[in-house]
């Protein structure tokens, strides 16, 4: 039984391992824009307004192309003077904070053909 | 950084943050205080001129778009040019009557345009205020039924009154009805002139005992102050937004223009000052060019310092563009502005003074003594 239960784990694991990463977008409730340099994001539904700084507004922007993390991270390695690591720790902080507050949609990545 | 903060900011840096667009000034209602000049002249905007403007303001980073009228339900590309804006990204506001606002039209408006919220103005708590008022029978009973629709849509709906003596005893009733509605009801206090500088509007102006009964109304909730028609009419610079620490008295020619059907383009909707016209320039070169501008923003500083001067400033709850359609200048007070201050400042006068113990719900106990004396 216990043996059973192990190898159950052990096949989830490995689809989650198989499976193609996440991709994020913007909420289609969202409306933002770029003001003195920051983003001013408007969730409709809510009727509230988050400021975000300059990175974050240029990863809302980025969201336009449905980006994974890997893929934000890499694009803003290439615009910032940072550590990938840090980056990647910061992105995915702020996605989360994001993805909590309704302006960010997790989508499952799809299969690569 | 909180959004009063942002919107010192738009106004201080002259960050253009709203923009009101009248697409028509066709209507379905003939509301008798419209305040449209209806003998406008000029060539109207086409869908090509509306859909490059809508492009400039994306340019310009405009996140409030309010499309207004006239009835902008009429306009008949409405619909493509709200699609548009959903698309380039504005937080939209419809400004409507509603009577059309309802089936097929109210679903694809959910669908196509997404508004962040739609005003719809309500002229009294029954159809014989209610139509008097638009000229129009049924529209009462056919604006509650659209309301109802509109709300099991999902579309964010917000009432707008203008207090007039027609409607003037139905606060409390307006009230009720917006509650049973679910719906948030906001009541203006200024009816103006025409925007051609007819004063026809005002003869139905709310009565003093009308602007009492509002404000001891408002009394009860802190820190309110008289509504004025800016409110309803600007966009984003109501009392609430007003930021304690801005040179300006509103955010007119700031943070906010205006374009009228024919292409005008003005400070705010109340501003009829022009500083230029979509056919001979775009809304960036205006934006960034036009003297009038810098003329508008300097007037508004003199606002700014002319009412902190007075201790009954607050109480005006002055609009500069409607000082300027009844008086020709902006700085000067006008009737409206004086009046509601008057009344503001008695009936929180009547407010302060010591009231006798009042048990309610009983019945005055008569006098039996004073009665039998009397027969």
């Amino acid at each position: 039984m216990r043996a059973a239960e192990t190898l159950d784990v052990l096949d989830d694991d490995a689809a989650a391992r198989r499976q193609p990463p996440e991709t994020f977008r913007l909420s289609s409730d969202v409306r933002w824009r770029m003001l003195h340099g920051e983003g001013l994001v408007l969730c409709q539904r809510a009727a509230e307004v988050l400021g975000v700084n300059a990175v974050g507004a240029r990863i809302l922007a980025l969201l336009a192309d449905r980006p994974t993390t890997a893929a934000l991270v890499a694009a803003l390695g290439r615009e910032y003077d940072a550590p990938i690591a840090v980056l990647e720790a910061d992105v995915e902080r702020f996605l989360e904070t994001l993805v909590a507050a309704g302006v960010v949609i997790v989508e499952p990545g799809e299969e690569r053909a | 950084m909180s959004f009063t903060d942002t919107v010192t900011r738009a106004w201080r840096e002259h960050s253009l943050f709203s923009v009101l667009i009248e697409l028509t000034y066709r209507c379905n209602l003939s509301c008798f205080y419209c305040y449209n000049d209806l003998g406008l002249r000029g060539r109207p905007l086409s869908l090509e001129d509306h859909l490059r403007l809508l492009a400039d303001l994306r340019r310009l980073e405009v996140l409030n778009l309010v499309l207004s009228g006239g009835e902008p339900l009429a306009y008949p590309h409405f619909l493509t040019l709200g699609a548009e804006a959903r698309r380039l990204g504005f937080a939209i506001r419809i400004k409507s009557n509603g009577h059309a606002l309802r089936g097929a039209l109210a679903r694809r408006i959910r669908d196509r345009v997404d508004p962040f919220v739609i005003d719809i103005s309500l002229h009294g708590a029954c159809a014989e205020s209610h139509d008097r008022q638009t000229r129009v029978a049924g529209s009462f009973t056919r604006l509650l039924a659209n309301l109802e629709e509109m709300r099991g849509l999902g579309l964010r709906v917000k009432l707008n009154c203008t207090l007039t003596c027609w409607n003037e005893a139905e606060i409390e009733a307006m009230v009720r009805l917006a509650r049973r509605l679910a719906l948030p009801l906001a009541i203006n206090t200024e009816v103006t002139r025409r925007d051609d500088g007819d004063p026809a509007p005002l003869a139905i102006a709310a009565s003093r005992q009308g602007l009492a009964n509002l404000f001891e109304r408002q009394m009860q909730a802190p820190n309110t102050a008289p509504a004025r028609r800016g409110i309803d009419r600007d966009v984003g610079q109501g009392d609430d937004l007003q930021p304690a620490s801005s040179d300006k008295h509103c955010g007119a020619g700031s943070a906010t223009l205006a374009i009228d059907p024919v292409g005008n383009v003005y400070p705010c909707v109340q501003w009829r000052r022009a500083l230029g016209n979509l056919h001979q320039q775009s809304i960036v070169e205006i934006w960034q060019q036009a003297p009038g501008l810098a003329e508008v923003r300097s007037e508004n500083r003199a606002v700014r310092r002319m009412l902190a001067a007075r201790p009954d400033g607050r109480q005006l709850a002055f609009c500069p563009g409607s000082a300027r359609l009844a008086t020709g200048s902006s700085l000067r007070l006008h009737d409206a502005a004086r009046r509601r201050a008057e009344v503001w400042s008695a009936t929180a006068r009547q407010r302060s003074r010591p009231r006798l113990p009042v048990v309610r719900g009983e019945q005055p106990v008569p006098n039996r003594s004073a009665d039998e004396a009397r027969s």
